[in-house]
């Protein structure tokens, strides 16, 4: 090859034959004396840095990694946590708008007196009100402990009129308490019942001696059905159980309550031990508007002596734990992208030491110490913009099958897409910096020995 | 009368330690266009600092150097690099080749730092690559070439930037003899074809092809007579 192409190497040079000192190569396109600096356009700086990368694909892919689970921890934090509150808020939101409590503001203001300010039939003044569903008053009352006698009711009677040293288990009552309560605060307060029914008109309205257990009364007195008639006894009173609550909803004060119709517990036990409530279930958006009428609709001569709580103000309460998760979560996320940069200018620096030979090779090919430095910090920064891509990539997917999986309504801000790459590009230059830098300092003479 | 190439003054090069190491000592040379200079000595005699500051790799501590007519001691690091980009072509032992680009890409790598349009170094590539006897390789990657082959690729990338003057630190110190004969037998094509050589090289009959001598001892360089006209 070389020894036919002297030719072609003298028309290359257009010099072949002088006898006097030959001409440089370059002598045909003499160049100006003056010295040139160096410079590099940068889309060869891009090429050349993505060149690098693609020619060592595992090692790149190895890299990444790091940030790749940084932004996607960035990214599925941010948007579970968007699509955890979408849930927590619609959950509140229900329960703002559904909910009005009214309280018997004379009882609260005099104690002592122990007014009792709500009429008799509660209920039926407010499901008339547009909008209500369901409402009822309830009122614990100050009473003997309760204590379940099994069978007939007339055998319980007898049974009642026995001396202590009976053998019955008085102690189960000691923790329950007696409450009395109307036809439409079970439903207002969403409780369940287990077995039985809960007290309708009648048993109100003829005051039939008959009791309803809360969940915790019920297992505390061992009564698990009411098919056995089962009675329990409030000082010399017998009751007849006729339903038993499995849950009781947003009054989890009944829970241990032996529940009596209202207008017979406070017949038989005199006013409530601390102010009654009534519990008013609404149409979503009508809450606001019922607690502004109900306390006319209940009482139009003195609505002052009933309050009616407003439904509370969940959306500050949302927010300050929304800011508290997301801090905390935030947080979790930062460490995990510090993990990602650490990876990076590790690699990077470990790849300034074995690329000594490329980066003595480009400053003899004309690189300034500025070039090698561009060279590094480009190949970092798109490293950390590749693993922002697809750290972005798996965390939608990671909110996408969280929230598939809990069959929830998947929420992502469309700012976390390109701010993943972004936060990546930060992470490349930041964990690039230093080993490009080192690599900037490599003196060419030692660069090359070293390979 | 045409300007040499190199021209030296007391040009020497000292490492500071401590202590501190006379790698030259103050050396006059005048590399003329067209040269085919080998430089010979013992390892650690100066042969690579010689070399590392003919290509402005390192800068001398003491002395004049004018390159092509440029008075190097002047330069920033900028203008040093930008020199060294346009004005010389390097050539290595080990060949430093980017393993993971092709044959072209290699040799297009020259001129890169000079701002050349892609489309011209890619150009310039496939020429130089053609006179090196590679175009069939052109798309191979260096781990597929023997060793005379990459040390060609390698020539072809230092001529590809249009130097001065070559510099070749031990050319065929890789190669087995059939190899070296190909490389030496191309330098000498080079020569012909006017190109300015200055090798450091450990082969004598390398040596021997070459228009002069200089033989390198404790820093201290001497200039044998002309072995060829």
């Amino acid at each position: 090859m070389a020894k036919d192409g002297g030719e072609r190497w003298n028309q290359s040079s257009g010099t072949a034959g002088s006898s006097e000192p030959v001409p440089v190569a370059g002598a045909g396109r003499r160049r100006s004396l003056e010295p040139a600096v160096s410079r590099v356009s940068l889309r060869d700086q891009l090429r050349e840095a993505i060149a690098s990368i693609a020619c060592r694909p595992v090692r790149s892919l190895l890299t990444i990694t790091g940030t790749v689970l940084g932004c996607a921890a960035f990214v599925a934090i941010l948007g579970l946590t968007d699509t955890a509150r979408g849930q927590i808020t619609n959950r509140f939101n229900e329960l703002e708008a559904t909910t009005v409590t009214v309280v018997d503001a004379a009882a609260q203001n005099n104690p002592s007196g122990q007014p009792y300010s709500f009429p008799d039939d509660v209920g039926a003044r407010l499901r008339p009100l547009n909008g209500v569903v369901d409402a009822g008053v309830y009122f614990s009352v100050y009473a003997t402990r309760p204590v379940l006698v099994p069978g007939q009711p007339a055998e319980a009677a007898t049974i009642a009129n026995r001396p202590q040293s009976d053998g019955l288990d008085r102690a189960a009552g000691a923790s329950l308490t007696v409450w009395g309560a109307e036809g439409g605060t079970l439903a207002a307060a969403g409780a369940q019942l287990a077995s039985g029914v809960w007290f309708d008109d009648f048993h109100l309205l003829t005051g039939q001696p008959v009791a309803v257990l809360g969940p915790a009364a019920a297992a505390s007195l061992g009564v698990a059905t009411v098919r056995t008639n089962p009675t329990v006894f409030v000082g010399d009173d017998s009751y007849t159980v006729i339903g038993l609550l499995s849950d009781s909803g947003a009054l989890p004060e009944l829970g241990n309550a032996v529940l009596l119709p209202a207008p017979l517990a406070r017949q038989r036990y005199g006013p409530p031990l601390n102010p009654a409530h009534a519990l008013i279930r609404t149409d979503l958006g009508a809450a606001r508007l019922i607690a502004r009428q109900a306390p006319y609709a209940l009482d139009h001569s003195y609505p002052d002596n009933l309050g009616a709580i407003p439904p509370p103000d969940w959306s500050m309460v949302t927010d300050d734990v929304n800011a508290s998760l997301n801090g905390l979560l935030l947080g979790l996320a930062a460490i995990a992208l510090v993990i990602g940069c650490v990876a990076i200018a590790n690699t990077t620096l470990v790849a300034v030491m074995e690329r000594a030979g490329e980066i003595g090779l480009r400053q003899a090919l004309g690189a300034k110490p500025v070039h090698i430095l561009a060279q590094f910090l480009t190949e970092s920064v798109i490293l950390g913009a590749l693993g922002g891509v697809l750290g972005a990539a798996v965390g939608v997917a990671a909110v996408l099958i969280g929230s598939l999986a809990r069959q929830w309504t998947p929420v992502l801000d469309p700012w976390l897409l390109p701010l993943a790459p972004a936060v990546g590009v930060l992470v490349g230059a930041l964990a690039g910096l230093y080993p490009a830098w080192r690599a900037s300092r490599v003196p060419p003479a030692a660069a090359l020995q070293r390979l | 009368m045409t300007d040499p190439v190199v021209e030296w003054r007391q040009v020497a090069r000292t490492y500071p330690g401590p202590p501190a190491v006379h790698a030259l000592e103050p050396t006059d040379l005048t590399i003329w266009p067209g040269d085919f200079a080998a430089v010979v000595g013992p390892s650690g005699s100066g042969k690579s600092t010689l070399l590392n500051v003919l290509g402005l790799l390192n800068q001398p501590t003491a002395g004049s150097y004018r390159l092509d007519g440029v008075a190097t001691e002047q330069l920033t690091p900028a203008q040093r690099a930008g020199v060294r980009g346009r004005r010389i072509g390097f050539v290595f032992q080990s060949f430093h080749l980017l393993n993971h680009r092709t044959v072209l890409d290699n040799v297009a790598l020259a001129g890169t730092y000079d701002k050349t349009p892609r489309a011209t170094r890619l150009a310039r590539a496939a020429e130089v690559i053609d006179l090196v006897g590679l175009t069939p390789r052109l798309g191979a990657l260096p781990s597929t070439l023997s060793g005379g082959e990459r040390q060609r690729v390698a020539i072809a990338r230092a001529l590809a930037a249009r130097p001065t003057v070559l510099l070749c630190d031990e050319p065929t110190g890789n190669l087995d003899s059939a190899r070296s004969q190909e490389i030496i037998a191309l330098f000498e094509t080079m020569h012909q074809a006017g190109f300015t050589i200055v090798m450091v090289t450990h082969d004598e009959t390398l040596a021997a092809r070459a228009r002069r001598r200089l033989d390198v001892l404790d820093g201290v360089v001497r200039e044998t007579e002309r072995v060829r006209p």
